[in-house]
């Protein structure tokens, strides 16, 4: 796809592993841990609440799906917001502590809640509601405590923490049940006191950055719609959407494997949890490499990489291999695409309005995927699996071409 | 605030952190209630032909969680306690089924079959949250169903699997999603296609199930053998085959805007018939169970744990608690 200069490869090399050469904030450390204690918190809880629901309140999960839909747009709403109040007020580090804060008092809720499930399923939304409002003024804060050039890395550095706190999470929540069967009310307890951990990080820790031009007062539309009159930005927001739309899902990835191979849904667990490991430990290595090659290299890359995870389901007849290989090239996928386009939408765009871009960016894609996993369900059911995954293969390739055809402009982001 | 205030306060908030969830397990498990020994009498064999309810204890003693046996003869005499955990339990013909929370395991729910004897089979993993449990009449097969949360970051949704087991030994026979599905004639299948709540008919082989595909819910009919199944109605949620086999109880899904309301009702199986068995008025949320061919057992939850009541569905008469703090009725024929 691309060619490094001999010179600059070999010199990476051995830089990429570590943090050698890197002149990363504390703030992006700061960040990072709170995002993997508020992870371990948050997902201890959503891996036992359909246990929890079904065996212990009794009730049926299927109460859920009805409101999903209207998580979707309250969620990009919130995002919008917290992203537009980090411009116009420059107070990153409260908006975001705000947000965390929400989802902390969410899991004492849950203790308090008990067998009320309109109190559960309204705690489920506000954590959501929690978690839209504080990721843009968050991005935004990782992007101004860092320099233009180590973007990529300390973003990476930020989503690896981030997984990995995702990837504990399930494990404590079950070694709570382990000691103490059925001691759900421990697993929130012990969710609540992380949550606190991660809460005192970001608000002892963490430092707003004033940006050096100080923003004028402006009008809100100004300020909330101007990123998308940057033409670069147009470009970045197009190419991760049509890329989003040609994306499978995991959830359908895993189904396909779990077709071929007719293992035990069982094994789900371990499929994402193979996929998160990759990502772990690829994120930050994929974040230099694209601070040096070029972010939108690297995230077209990480595209191709989801190609060969297409080629692998295809070929996929069930042995261990190609499911390990697919798993682990579906982790390189988000090492290669998520941290990088923050890193290179941030890089783009002027300090007072990092955080509504964010947030239209996080918007477009999400409805992007929404929308893929519709067309992609629609085509399973009406054309089979193998139809499918051709014609996402194809819209895959055709979003790549497009995409490096712009690839001059979204190149205009190297440092 | 300096940068040794912070780290003295991220230290303490630390140790709080530590402290907090020690503090609570001290602190409940000495508000824990001592335990009211009530002396259970040990159920060791289900003899064939003994009539009764088994179900599992949601009563704070230690019976709880345990399967009870209680004879319909006496519904009000002392329990009779096995010392098998269950979430969802089933016994029908000499043989039972009991899904449950095994924190060994991950996914931690397991399923294994017992005998009449209450001796367990081989321990199976089960790929999600026990929902349904159902044994053939004839004691041939067991049916499980279970919850399976979306496997993304991203997702909410839940999804059920319903599978088909053998029930002597527990070993899993077939997925129904793997079954032929038929609709007015002509084949049906769609990716969504979400199983639940089986229930077998006096030959063993046929059986009844929810099909629940881009919005609606569908009962099929379907032939174990055949790995076949088709749709014969709409609306129908978790249904129970009546013991004559000629009528269909099951829940339905009144439509609420914010919240969900299942009335019970019945599917006449001749004369396709609904009837809305309304003077239960209360949500159930459960799949129930024949008592005889006039009344039907379904749990109902407490502020502490669930009983199992009793409703007739042909008299408007008030239901009825049967079982205090029981949970998962199973009714023993």
């Amino acid at each position: 796809m691309y060619q490094a200069e001999p010179a600059t490869t070999r010199a990476s090399v051995t830089e990429l592993l570590t943090l050698r050469g890197l002149h990363i904030s504390a703030n992006v450390w700061f960040l990072g841990l709170t995002s993997l204690f508020t992870d371990i918190s948050s997902e201890m809880v959503s891996s036992i609440l359909p246990a929890y629901l079904v065996l212990q309140l009794g009730l049926s999960p299927m109460l859920f799906g009805a409101v999903d839909g209207l998580y979707q747009g309250i969620g990009s709403l919130v995002r919008w917001i917290g992203g537009a109040a980090a411009d116009r007020s420059s107070r990153h580090k409260e908006l975001a502590a705000f947000g965390y804060g929400i989802s902390t008092l969410c899991r004492i809720g849950m203790l308090m809640a008990g067998s009320a499930w309109t109190a559960v399923t309204a705690l489920v939304a506000l954590d959501r509601i929690g978690k839209g409002f504080r990721t843009a003024p968050r991005d935004a804060l990782i992007s101004l405590s860092s320099s233009r050039s180590d973007l990529g890395a300390a973003f990476g550095i930020h989503r690896a923490l981030d997984a990995v706190g995702a990837l504990l999470g399930p494990l404590l929540a079950f070694a709570v049940l382990a000691q103490s069967p059925r001691a759900f009310d421990q697993v929130f307890v012990v969710s609540f006191a992380v949550a606190i951990v991660g809460l005192a990080c970001i608000l002892l820790f963490v430092e707003n950055v004033r940006s050096q031009q100080v923003a004028a007062p402006r009008f809100a539309a100004a300020s909330l719609l101007g990123p998308l009159r940057q033409r670069e930005f147009q470009i970045v927001l197009a190419v991760a959407s049509v890329l989003a739309v040609a994306t499978i899902s995991d959830a359908f990835v895993y189904l396909l494997l779990q077709r071929s191979a007719h293992f035990g849904p069982q094994l789900f667990p371990l499929l994402a949890a193979t996929t998160a490991i990759s990502y772990v430990l690829l994120a930050v290595p994929a974040g230099r490499v694209a601070d040096r090659v070029g972010r939108g290299r690297v995230f077209i890359l990480g595209h191709v990489t989801l190609l060969g995870v297409y080629a692998m389901l295809w070929l996929s007849n069930g042995a261990v291999f190609p499911i390990a290989v697919c798993v682990l090239l579906l982790g390189s996928y988000y090492a290669m695409t998520d941290g990088v386009l923050a890193a290179a939408t941030t890089a783009i765009l002027a300090p007072e309005v990092r955080g509504a871009g964010l947030a239209f960016l996080g918007t477009a894609v999400s409805l992007s995927r929404l929308t893929a996993s519709v067309l992609f369900g629609w085509t399973w059911t009406r054309h089979g699996p193998t139809v499918a995954l051709s014609v996402f293969a194809s819209a895959l390739i055709v979003g790549i071409l497009a995409a490096g055809t712009y690839r001059i402009q979204f190149e205009s982001s190297r440092p | 605030m300096t940068r040794q205030t912070r780290t003295i306060v991220f230290g303490i908030t630390c140790i709080v952190a530590i402290a907090l969830p020690i503090a609570y397990v001290a602190f409940t498990r000495r508000a824990a209630p001592a335990s009211a020994s009530t002396a259970y009498v040990p159920l060791t064999r289900i003899k064939p032909g003994e009539r009764g309810v088994l179900f599992r204890s949601t009563v704070p003693d230690e019976s709880f969680g345990k399967v009870a046996f209680v004879p319909l003869a006496h519904p009000e005499s002392r329990w009779l306690l096995s010392n098998l955990a269950c979430d969802r339990v089933y016994f029908q013909h000499g043989r039972g089924v009991c899904e449950a929370l095994d924190s060994t395991l991950l996914p931690p729910y397991a399923v294994f079959v017992f005998d009449d004897r209450f001796v367990p089979g081989e321990k199976r993993p089960l790929a999600g949250v026990p929902s349904r449990a159902r044994i053939s009449p004839d004691g041939r097969y067991a049916a499980l169903t279970v919850f399976q949360s979306g496997h993304s970051y991203a997702e909410t949704g839940f999804s059920t699997a319903t599978t088909i087991h053998d029930a002597a030994t527990g070993g899993a026979l077939a997925n129904l999603e793997v079954f032929k599905v038929s609709r007015e004639g002509q084949e049906f299948s769609a990716i969504d296609f979400n199983f639940w709540g089986v229930t077998f008919a006096n030959d063993g082989n046929r059986f009844f199930a929810t099909l629940r595909t881009a919005g609606v819910n569908y009962l099929v009919e379907g032939d174990v053998a055949q790995r076949s199944a088709r749709v014969i109605h709409v609306g129908v949620e978790c249904p129970s085959l009546s013991p004559n086999n000629q009528r269909i109880a099951f829940k339905k899904r009144i439509s609420g805007s914010t919240t969900v309301f299942w009335q019970i009702a019945v599917l006449d199986l001749q004369t396709n018939k609904e009837t809305m068995v309304d003077w239960e008025k209360r949500s159930v949320d459960d799949q129930v169970d024949w008592l005889d061919d006039d009344e039907v057992v379904y749990h109902l939850p407490k502020s502490e744990g669930a009983d199992i009541w009793a409703v007739s569905v042909d008299r408007a008469e008030p239901p009825r608690v049967l079982i205090a703090g029981g949970y998962s009725p199973s009714v023993v024929r």
